[in-house]
């Protein structure tokens, strides 16, 4: 099969009536099936070892294909938006099964990926070359993650949206701080803790760079004349002012705290009147140690 | 701003059985949940991902936005790859292309892309000029194996992985039939394939 002559007639009306997978190699690797096609040839694939085969190398050729594309540089508010989100999303778990059912290839719904039903079947004790084929076929996240990327898509456009308004050069900063911190090699993060008002908070730190940022995941919008207010708090309750974190109608906000972070302090958020306040005065919403 | 990067002569080697090394073990990291490796794997491949998915959707605000869904999804499954199974540089292009291709699909709005922006998508991915050494052996491999198709072949792929149509899309621009176009895709790759000495 793979030593095909490309000239090699092939016959089109075969391939429109029968919709044969085999022909379909090409305008799958290359995005160019529509929907049900596409999960059609995905249900198909599992059933000829030769047209996987084929599909993993043609992967490989379309990846070549987008290799020869000029670079663009991001720009640097994306690369901080990218690092605050992962800080805050979790991974999921390495798949139960290299090898996997047909029929849970078909499902392809995220509750299904890690069913343990999966895991036992092997049924017609593939080769090694089916093997890898197919563990790296279902190792790519296709459609099982259509949810997870819809989800996304939302915050994604509110947090671009947020930044392209203001690209200020506080928002510059604050941004490129931000990337500093999470790319740091001693970077930590507190797991997402309860908001007492609703939504969680994410603290990330890097003592080598005495830094340390709030990421704030779905609080509540404030009305105009109120705002979050970050504090450290030392051993001896005392809050020193680390800035102000204004809502908006995004799902997330954070900030890089001003001042410096050190292990033993805590960060606490607190609702002030707009403009800030010097001390607290409310009691704080959420408080992450710095530990 | 937009500006071309040149390209780190160690973050990227070749596909195929030669692969990124710095980029598998990187993923391999970030599989473990280690923020700074995503971070390097980010600085070392973004401008490939958001290079392609601006080739395909053309407008910058849009491909960040891609591009930051793509990212999202290694965070989330890097411990679904497996460095044995294929290069990171491939998994992650792969998925980038995916991703365009869904976001093209999904908007109505590039339904009305005009005819006019396919058409110059035959040719010139390869046009401009480019400022590193590695890339341009890298279009001219390409273009040099592009050579080989025939003309409707080559039209075809082009038009399907540079500019997103879908086969029934390719199959109006070119007056040829659905099936012609499905035929013409899969010799073309083969021959890519072939021409580029891609093995599994």
């Amino acid at each position: 099969m793979s030593n095909d002559s490309p000239d090699e007639p092939l016959n089109p009306e075969t391939s429109t009536s029968t919709n044969d997978p085999a022909l379909n190699t090409g305008a799958y690797v290359l995005n160019a099936l529509d929907a049900h096609e596409r999960i059609e040839f995905e249900t198909q694939l599992g059933e000829s070892e030769a047209i996987r085969n084929e599909v993993t190398e043609l992967t490989d050729t379309a990846a070549l294909l987008g290799l020869a594309v000029e670079p663009v540089q991001p720009s640097a508010t994306l690369k901080a938006n990218i690092m605050s989100m992962i800080a805050s999303t979790p991974q999921l778990p390495r798949e139960v099964a290299p090898v996997r059912t047909l029929q849970s290839v078909a499902s392809l719904a995220p509750e299904a990926v890690d069913a343990p039903a999966a895991s036992a079947e092997t049924p017609d004790a593939p080769t090694a070359v089916t093997r890898k084929a197919q563990a790296r076929w279902f190792s790519r996240p296709v459609a099982a993650l259509t949810a997870v990327a819809a989800a996304v898509a939302i915050i994604v456009s509110g947090g671009l949206i947020a930044n392209s308004l203001s690209s200020s050069n506080f928002q510059q900063q604050q941004a490129s701080q931000l990337a500093a911190i999470t790319s740091s090699a001693d970077m930590q993060q507190a797991a997402p803790t309860p908001v007492s008002t609703g939504g969680t908070a994410t603290l990330v730190w890097s003592e080598d760079l005495g830094k340390s940022a709030m990421i704030l995941n779905g609080v509540k919008s404030l009305p105009d004349n109120k705002t979050y207010e970050l504090w450290y708090i030392d051993a001896a309750g005392a809050a020193t002012s680390a800035g102000l974190l204004d809502s908006d109608s995004s799902d997330k906000i954070w900030r890089v705290l001003d001042g410096t972070a050190s292990a033993g302090l805590t960060v606490g958020v607190t609702v002030e009147p707009n403009g800030g306040s010097d001390a607290p005065t409310t009691a704080p919403i959420v408080a992450i140690p710095v530990a | 701003m937009l500006k071309l990067v040149p390209r780190d002569p160690d973050s990227n080697q070749e596909l195929g059985s030669a692969l990124p090394v710095t980029q598998d073990d990187l993923l391999g990291r970030v599989a473990t949940g280690d923020q700074a490796a995503f971070a390097e794997l980010y600085d070392q491949i973004s401008p490939r991902v958001l290079g392609l998915i601006r080739r395909l959707l053309k407008d910058h605000a849009q491909s960040e936005e891609v591009t930051q869904e793509v990212f999202l999804e290694i965070w989330q499954n890097a411990a679904r790859y497996d460095a044995s199974k294929g290069g990171a540089s491939t998994w992650i292009l792969t998925m980038a292309h995916r991703r365009a291709v869904d976001r093209i699909r999904a908007s109505q709005s590039s339904r009305d892309r005009d005819t006019k922006v396919g058409i110059r998508d035959y040719n010139p991915a390869y046009d401009s000029v480019t400022e590193s050494v590695e890339i341009k052996i890298e279009h001219e491999r390409v273009e040099k194996a592009m050579s080989r198709l025939t003309e409707l072949q080559r039209q075809a792929v082009t038009l399907a992985y540079y500019g997103g149509y879908s086969h029934s899309e390719v199959a109006t621009m070119l007056s040829v039939p659905i099936g012609t176009v499905k035929t013409r895709l899969r010799d073309g790759m083969i021959r890519l394939r072939d021409e580029m000495g891609v093995a599994s």
